[in-house]
C-alpha cells in the first residue's frame, strides 16, 4: 500500500510539473507501464479484428479476435475500458484515443455508454463534436472534415464513475 | 492490323532472386483471421510496419486532476501478397511455320512488401486452334532493352535463379517466345499463357504464412490469390511484319550523350514477308517518358508527314491518353518492301 501511495505521489507530482497531458503521457510511458497503470482509474485498451469462423452447421459466422496482425483495408476495433479503482467517485472522466498512424478513423464508428463524442483534425490540439470540424485545403479555403481527417476521438463522460464502477469506449479504424 | 511499339529510356530495375533462400511453400495452412477480405491498394501501408496506439484518460479525484495511460497496443502490418499479370501485345499475326515470336506482359508486384514470382508458361490453353511452341532452350525473358520485341539483348527467365524480386507497385515487362507450327490455316488462334505466383506463398484469399513474410513477419495471401495469369493471342497470317527499332542520339555538344536537351531519333524499319496481306497496317509508338516529341518530326521512307491526324496523309502526333505517334501504312504485301518511319524527340 506504501508503495502504491508513493507512486501515486509520484505520478501527481509528474501531472504538476508537466502542463500538457500529451506530454505528460510521453513521459508516462518512458516510465513504464506499470507506473501508468496505477491511477485511480485503470484503463484496459484491446485492439480486435473479424474473423470468420464456420460453425457446426457449415455456416459462416464472424467474430472477433485479439488483433496483432493486419493487412492493408482491414478494420480494426478498439476498445477502452475504464475502471474506477479508488475510493472516492471520478468526476469529470475524459478518454481519448488517438487514431493510430497508417489507420483511417471509420465515419460513425465511435460509441460509448452516456458519453459525448468529439475529434480532433489538429493532432489533438482542439476537439469539437463531428459537425463542427474544418480542415483546410490546399488552396487555403476550408471544408467540413471528414472521417479520414480524424487524428483524435475523445469521450467525455457524463456523470461520475462511482468507486468499482467501469465504462467502455469503442471505435473503428481502417488500416491503410 | 496495329502494331504497337514500346519504348522507354530506364528499364525498371529487377534483382535476380538466386540468393533468396525463400522455398517455395506449398502447405496449405486453414485460415486465422481476415473474413473481412483484405483489399490490396496500391499504396498500401508497407508490410512490417508497426501501428502503435496508447489511450489517455484524465478526470478528477476530489478536485484533484489526474491522468492516466493505457497500456500501448501494437499492430504488425502482414505483408499481403499479391500480384497481376496483364497483356501488353495485340493479337500477334505470324505466318505458319517460323519463330521465334515474341508476346509482351507486364507483372506488377500489387502486396505491400518486397516479393520475388515464380514465371511459367503454358501453351496447353483451351479455346484456341493450336499449341504454340515454346522456344528452347527458354521461352521466358526480361524486355531486358525495353523494345517491347524479342531481340538479341533480352535476358532469359530460369526458375528460381533470378525470379524477379519486386518491391509493392513495381512492375517488370516479361516477353514469352514461342514458334509456331508449320502447316496452320490461315486465320487460327494460338494462345500462350504466363503465369506469376508470389515465392513466399500461394493459395485462397487469406491463406495465412506465418512468419514467411518480409522480415519475419506474417505473410497472407490477398485477393489474387497471390497467382495471376493471362493469355496472349498468335494468329496464322501468312503476311508477317518484322519490325526493328533503333535509336540515334544528339547530345547539345555533338556528342551522343543522352543528357537533357539531347534529341533522339527513333527509326522504326517494317520489312513484310509472306504470300498473304497485312490490312489497314498502323504502327503507333508511345513517345517515352520524360522526352518531349518534336513537332512534324515524322518522316515515312524520307519523307515529310504531319502531325495532323485529321488531314489525309498517314502521320499523326496525338497526346489523349498518352502521347504517341501514328502511321498509316495501309495494305502491306511483301512486294510493298521495307518502310522506314523516323521522328525526333527532346530528352526533357
Amino acid at each position: 500500500m506504501n508503495d502504491m501511495m508513493t507512486r501515486e505521489k509520484l505520478m501527481n507530482s509528474l501531472a504538476i510539473t508537466t502542463a500538457k497531458g500529451v506530454l505528460l503521457a510521453g513521459l508516462l510511458l518512458l516510465s513504464g507501464n506499470a507506473l501508468a497503470q496505477q491511477g485511480t482509474i485503470r484503463l484496459e485498451h484491446k485492439a480486435e479484428q473479424w474473423q470468420s469462423v464456420t460453425d457446426e452447421n457449415g455456416a459462416e459466422q464472424m467474430r472477433l479476435v485479439k488483433a496483432t496482425n493486419v493487412v492493408p483495408g482491414e478494420r480494426v476495433l478498439f476498445t477502452v475500458t475504464y475502471t474506477n479503482t479508488g475510493d472516492q467517485p471520478a468526476e469529470r472522466v475524459t478518454v481519448t484515443n488517438p487514431v493510430p498512424d497508417h489507420m483511417a478513423y471509420v465515419d460513425d464508428s465511435a460509441t460509448g455508454d452516456n458519453t459525448s463524442i468529439l475529434f480532433s483534425v489538429d493532432g489533438g490540439e482542439s476537439f469539437a463534436a463531428a459537425p463542427d470540424l474544418r480542415v483546410s485545403n490546399t488552396d487555403g479555403t476550408q471544408r467540413p472534415a471528414g472521417a479520414s481527417d480524424y487524428t483524435h476521438v475523445r469521450w467525455i463522460v457524463g456523470s461520475d464513475i462511482a468507486p468499482g464502477a467501469n465504462g467502455t469506449v469503442q471505435f473503428t479504424a481502417t488500416v491503410k | 492490323m496495329r502494331v504497337a511499339m514500346f519504348c522507354k529510356i530506364t528499364d525498371l530495375f529487377t534483382a535476380p532472386a538466386s540468393d533468396m533462400k525463400r522455398k517455395l511453400i506449398t502447405l496449405s495452412i486453414a485460415l486465422i483471421g481476415l473474413g473481412v477480405t483484405p483489399l490490396c491498394v496500391a499504396e498500401g501501408t508497407i508490410a512490417g510496419t508497426d501501428i502503435d496506439n496508447t489511450a489517455a484518460v484524465s478526470y478528477e479525484v476530489a478536485g484533484t486532476p489526474q491522468t492516466t495511460t493505457s497500456n500501448t497496443l501494437t499492430l504488425t502490418v502482414a505483408e499481403v501478397l499479391d500480384v497481376d499479370v496483364t497483356l501488353l501485345s495485340d493479337p500477334l499475326s505470324v505466318p505458319s511455320g517460323t519463330g521465334p515470336h515474341g508476346l509482351l506482359f507486364v507483372v506488377t508486384n500489387t502486396g505491400n512488401g518486397t516479393e520475388g514470382f515464380t514465371l511459367a508458361i503454358n501453351n496447353a490453353v483451351s479455346g484456341d486452334d493450336f499449341d504454340p511452341d515454346a522456344s528452347t532452350p527458354a521461352a521466358i525473358y526480361f524486355d531486358t532493352d525495353g523494345s517491347g520485341d524479342f531481340s538479341a539483348g533480352d535476358t532469359a527467365y530460369v526458375p528460381g535463379d533470378n525470379d524477379p524480386v519486386l518491391a509493392p507497385d513495381a512492375s517488370v515487362d516479361i516477353l514469352l517466345v514461342n514458334d509456331i507450327p508449320a502447316d496452320l490455316a490461315e486465320g487460327a488462334i494460338g494462345l500462350s499463357e504466363l503465369s506469376a505466383i508470389a515465392s513466399t506463398g500461394s493459395g485462397d484469399p487469406g491463406d495465412l504464412f506465418p512468419g514467411d513474410g518480409d522480415g519475419g513477419i506474417d505473410a497472407v495471401v490477398g485477393t489474387s490469390g497471390a497467382n495471376d495469369a493471362i493469355a496472349g493471342q498468335y494468329l496464322i497470317s501468312d503476311i508477317e511484319l518484322a519490325v526493328v527499332k533503333s535509336a540515334t542520339v544528339l547530345d547539345p555538344f555533338g556528342g551522343s550523350s543522352p543528357m537533357p536537351g539531347a534529341t533522339i531519333t527513333y527509326r522504326i524499319v517494317i520489312t513484310p514477308t509472306g504470300s498473304e496481306t497485312a490490312v489497314n497496317t498502323v504502327i503507333t509508338d508511345p513517345i517515352p517518358a520524360n522526352t518531349t516529341y518534336s513537332s512534324e518530326s515524322i518522316s515515312l521512307n524520307g519523307g515529310a508527314l504531319t502531325d495532323d491526324d485529321t488531314d489525309a496523309d498517314a502521320g499523326a502526333y496525338t497526346t489523349t491518353p498518352a502521347p504517341e505517334i501514328a502511321v498509316d501504312l495501309g495494305d502491306l504485301t511483301e512486294a510493298s518492301g521495307a518502310q522506314t518511319i523516323e521522328f525526333t524527340v527532346t530528352i526533357d
